[in-house]
C-alpha cells in the first residue's frame, strides 16, 4: 500500500470532495484551451490568408469601410460589395512596375439561394488573366472550364461537390472545381466567370426575385502581381497616385489589420481566462486544505504507524496530482472538443475562416496547458497543507476526535 | 524496556501554560502489563503519546529498548515507531478510506525493506477481533466498537514488542470489553509489553502494575518495587 494507493483511496472515498476540487479546473482549462486554440487558429488563418493572396498589391475603391470590408472578405469569406470602374483598371496597369492585373467583381447570393443557407460571397474573375484562383484548384478543372457554359469553382468549405448544380439569381451553375483548403476566405466563396456574371446581371432582371444591380464594366478589386525586383512600397504609392479614387492593399496590411482586432480580442478573452484560472485554483486550493485539515487525525494515525512526515506529504501531493492532472486533461480536451464541434459557429462568430490550428499546435496546447495546469494545481492545492503538517501528529489525533 | 526519565510536558495556550506532566520518571520492564489509572486530565494520555515518541516531551527522556527516542530524527523515529510500537487511540482510530483489511495491514507498508504484505496474518487478526465477516467494510459501515477492534488488529500487525493502547474500550458495552480485555490478555501472555490507559478500575485488574496518576505525576504504582528489581 503505497502513497499513490493511499491517495487514490481517499478521492474513491469523497467522490464529492475531489469532484468539487476538480470542477473548477476542468471549467478553467476547458474555457483556456478553447481560447489559446481559437486565437492561434485565427491567427493561422491570418498567416494562411497573407501568404495565398497570390497578389502583391489590391486595389479597391477609396473608404475606410471599404477596406474593412475587403479584409473580412479575404480573411472569412463574409460578402463584400464594391465597384470601381474599368477606367480604373486601364489607369492601374499601365503603371510602370504592374506585371500583371486580374480584376474581379464581388457579388453576395441571396438568403435563399438553393444551396446553401445564408449569404454566399461570389467573386467573378477572368480565367485568362487569374493568377490567384486557379493555383488552388484540386483537379484538373481547368479542361471542363473551357468546355462548360455557367460553371463555377468552390471553396473547400461550401457544401457542394464536382457536378452538382445552384442557381443564383435565376442563372444555374455547376461546379466544375473544388479548391484545396486554404484556411482563408477562399474556403468560403463561391467563384464564377464574369462572362457567366455579365449573363446573371442581364437575366437577373426577369428571373430573379431582386434584379443585380452590376453596371457593365464595374469591377470591384484589381489584384496586382507586380515585376520582380520591384518595391512594393513605392509602387503602391505610384498606383494610389495614378487613380486617385482607389486605395491600395497591400497584403502585410491585410494582417495588420485582421491582427489588430485578433489581439484586441485575445487581450480580454485572456483576462478572463486568467480571473478564472485563479478562481478555480483558490477554489480547488481551498477545498483541498479543509480536507486536509479535516483529516489531521488520520494523517496523525499514520504518522502513529509509522508514515514519516515525507510519506504523508508525498501522499498529499499525489492526491493533489491525481486530482489536478485528471481535471486538467480532461478540461484542455474539453476545450478541444468544445472548439472542434463549434467550429463553424466560432468561425462567424469571431470572422474567421477557421479556428482550429493544425493538430500538432492543438495536440501541443492540450499537452502544455495539462501539464501546467497540473503544476499550478498541484502547488497551489499542496503550499497551504504544509503549516497544517507542522502540528504535532498526537495534538492531530486529538484534534481529529473532537470534530 | 522502557525508561523515563523526569518528562515533563507543558502547553502554552490563552490561559497561560499548563502542566500535563511535572517530571515523571517509571521503568515498565519487558513483558509488564500496566495500567494506568487517574482522573480526567491527569495526564495519561500525554503520557502515553510522550512514551510512544508521538509528542514530544518539553524536557526527559525516554528509552525504549536502550535507544533514546526523542533523540532520533524524524524519519527514524517514524520507521521505530513502526516496528516497535503499536497503537490504540483513545478515539481516532482507523484510517476512513480503507476497508477492514487494508486498515489491517497498513503498518507493513512502513516498515523499512519492502516485505510483501503478509494478508495471512492480516486475516488471522482480523479473525481473532470477531471481525472475519467484514474484512471489506469500510469504517463508515462498522459500528464504534467495531472499529475500535480494527484499530487493534491494526495496531497488532506489526507484531509490536509494546502496545500502546488509550482506552481501548472507553464506550463499549460490557461484553466486547471483555472480549476486547480476553484479547488483550493473551497478548500478554504471549509476551507483548503492554501499557493500557483506563477509567476503568475493574480493568486495571487485568495488569500485572499499575500506576495512578494526579496532577501531571505518577503518584502510586504498584509493584514498582520488583520492576526496579529486575531492570537492568
Ligand atoms: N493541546 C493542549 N493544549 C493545552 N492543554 C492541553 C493540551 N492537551 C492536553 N492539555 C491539558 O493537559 C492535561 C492532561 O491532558 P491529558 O489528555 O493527558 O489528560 P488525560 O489524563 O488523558 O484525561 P482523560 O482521562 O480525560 O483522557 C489536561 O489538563 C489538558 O487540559
Ligand atoms: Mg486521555
Amino acid at each position: 500500500m503505497n502513497g499513490w494507493y493511499l491517495a487514490l483511496s481517499q478521492i474513491k472515498r469523497n467522490p464529492l470532495r475531489s469532484a468539487l476540487m476538480a470542477i473548477g479546473i476542468v471549467i478553467a482549462a476547458a474555457f483556456m484551451t478553447a481560447v489559446a486554440l481559437l486565437i492561434v487558429g485565427v491567427n493561422e488563418g491570418i498567416t494562411n490568408t497573407v501568404k495565398r493572396l497570390g497578389a502583391d498589391i489590391m486595389v479597391v475603391p477609396r473608404g475606410e469601410k471599404i477596406a474593412r470590408q475587403f479584409n473580412e472578405a479575404l480573411l472569412t469569406g463574409k460578402p463584400a460589395t464594391f465597384y470601381l470602374a474599368t477606367a480604373t483598371i486601364e489607369k492601374v496597369s499601365r503603371v510602370p512596375g504592374v506585371e500583371n492585373i486580374s480584376s474581379q467583381i464581388f457579388v453576395e447570393t441571396l438568403t435563399n439561394a438553393r444551396c446553401c443557407a445564408g449569404k454566399f460571397f461570389i467573386v467573378a474573375f477572368d480565367p485568362d488573366t487569374d493568377f490567384t484562383v486557379k493555383p488552388w484548384l484540386k483537379d484538373e478543372a481547368g479542361l471542363s472550364i473551357s468546355q462548360m457554359e455557367d460553371w463555377m469553382i468552390v471553396g473547400d468549405r461550401i457544401l457542394l461537390r464536382k457536378g452538382s448544380e445552384a442557381q443564383f439569381y435565376g442563372t444555374t451553375f455547376t461546379v466544375a472545381g473544388v479548391l484545396e483548403p486554404t484556411g482563408t476566405g477562399m474556403d468560403w466563396t463561391i467563384y464564377i466567370s464574369e462572362k457567366s456574371l455579365r449573363k446573371m446581371v442581364t437575366g437577373s432582371g426577369t428571373k430573379a426575385e431582386m434584379p443585380l444591380r452590376i453596371r457593365q464594366g464595374d469591377y470591384s478589386s484589381i489584384l496586382v502581381k507586380a515585376q520582380a525586383g520591384a518595391d512594393l512600397i513605392d509602387l503602391a504609392e505610384k498606383i494610389e497616385q495614378a487613380a486617385p479614387e482607389i486605395q491600395v492593399i497591400l497584403s502585410s496590411t491585410v494582417a495588420k489589420l485582421a491582427r489588430g482586432q485578433l489581439f484586441a480580442t485575445a487581450y480580454v478573452l485572456g483576462c478572463i481566462v486568467a480571473g478564472l484560472w485563479i478562481m478555480a485554483l483558490v477554489m480547488s486550493g481551498v477545498i483541498f486544505s479543509m480536507a486536509v485539515r479535516e483529516r489531521r487525525s488520520q494523517i496523525g494515525l499514520l504518522i502513529a504507524k509509522g508514515a514519516n512526515k515525507n510519506f504523508i506529504f508525498g501522499m498529499l501531493t499525489k492526491e493533489s496530482i491525481l486530482i489536478a492532472a485528471t481535471s486538467c486533461l480532461s478540461g484542455c480536451l474539453m476545450g478541444l472538443l468544445i472548439v472542434f464541434s463549434f467550429r463553424e459557429l466560432l468561425s462567424n462568430a469571431l470572422g474567421a475562416s477557421d479556428v482550429l490550428p493544425t493538430a500538432a499546435t492543438a495536440g501541443l496546447f492540450v499537452a502544455a496547458f495539462s501539464v501546467l495546469g497540473t503544476a499550478t494545481a498541484v502547488i497551489t492545492a499542496i503550499m497551504p497543507v504544509i503549516p497544517i503538517l507542522r502540528t504535532e501528529p498526537y495534538e492531530a489525533i486529538k484534534q481529529g476526535a473532537a470534530t | 524496556m522502557i525508561s523515563a526519565i523526569n518528562i515533563t510536558k507543558t502547553y502554552t495556550g490563552q490561559d497561560g501554560t499548563i502542566t500535563a506532566l511535572g517530571g515523571v520518571s517509571f521503568k515498565v520492564r519487558r513483558g509488564d502489563f500496566v495500567a494506568v489509572i487517574g482522573r480526567s486530565g491527569t495526564g495519561k494520555s500525554t503520557l502515553l503519546g510522550v512514551t510512544g515518541g508521538l509528542l514530544k516531551p518539553s524536557s526527559g527522556e525516554v528509552f525504549l529498548d536502550g535507544q533514546s527516542v526523542w533523540n532520533l530524527d524524524e524519519q527514524s523515529r517514524a520507521r521505530f515507531r513502526g516496528q516497535k510500537i503499536g497503537f490504540v487511540f483513545q478515539n481516532a482510530s482507523v484510517i476512513s478510506s480503507l476497508t477492514v483489511l487494508e486498515n489491517v495491514v497498513l503498518p507493513q507498508s512502513f516498515l523499512p525493506k519492502s516485505t510483501t504484505a503478509n494478508m495471512s496474518r492480516a486475516m488471522n487478526l482480523i479473525e481473532s477481533v470477531g471481525l472475519g465477516h467484514r474484512t471489506h467494510a469500510y469504517p463508515d459501515q462498522l459500528s464504534g466498537g467495531e472499529k475500535r477492534r480494527v484499530a487493534i488488529a491494526s495496531a497488532l500487525m506489526n507484531d509490536p514488542p509494546l502496545l500502546l493502547a488509550d482506552e481501548p474500550t472507553g464506550d463499549l458495552d460490557s461484553e466486547t470489553e471483555s472480549e476486547i480485555m480476553s484479547l488483550f490478555a493473551n497478548l500478554w501472555q504471549s509476551g507483548t509489553t503492554i501499557i493500557m490507559v483506563t477509567h476503568n478500575q475493574q480493568l486495571a485488574n487485568y495488569a500485572n502494575r499499575i500506576f495512578k496518576m494526579d496532577d501531571g505525576l505518577i503518584i502510586e504504582s504498584s509493584g514498582q518495587t520488583e520492576a526496579e528489581d529486575s531492570f537492568s
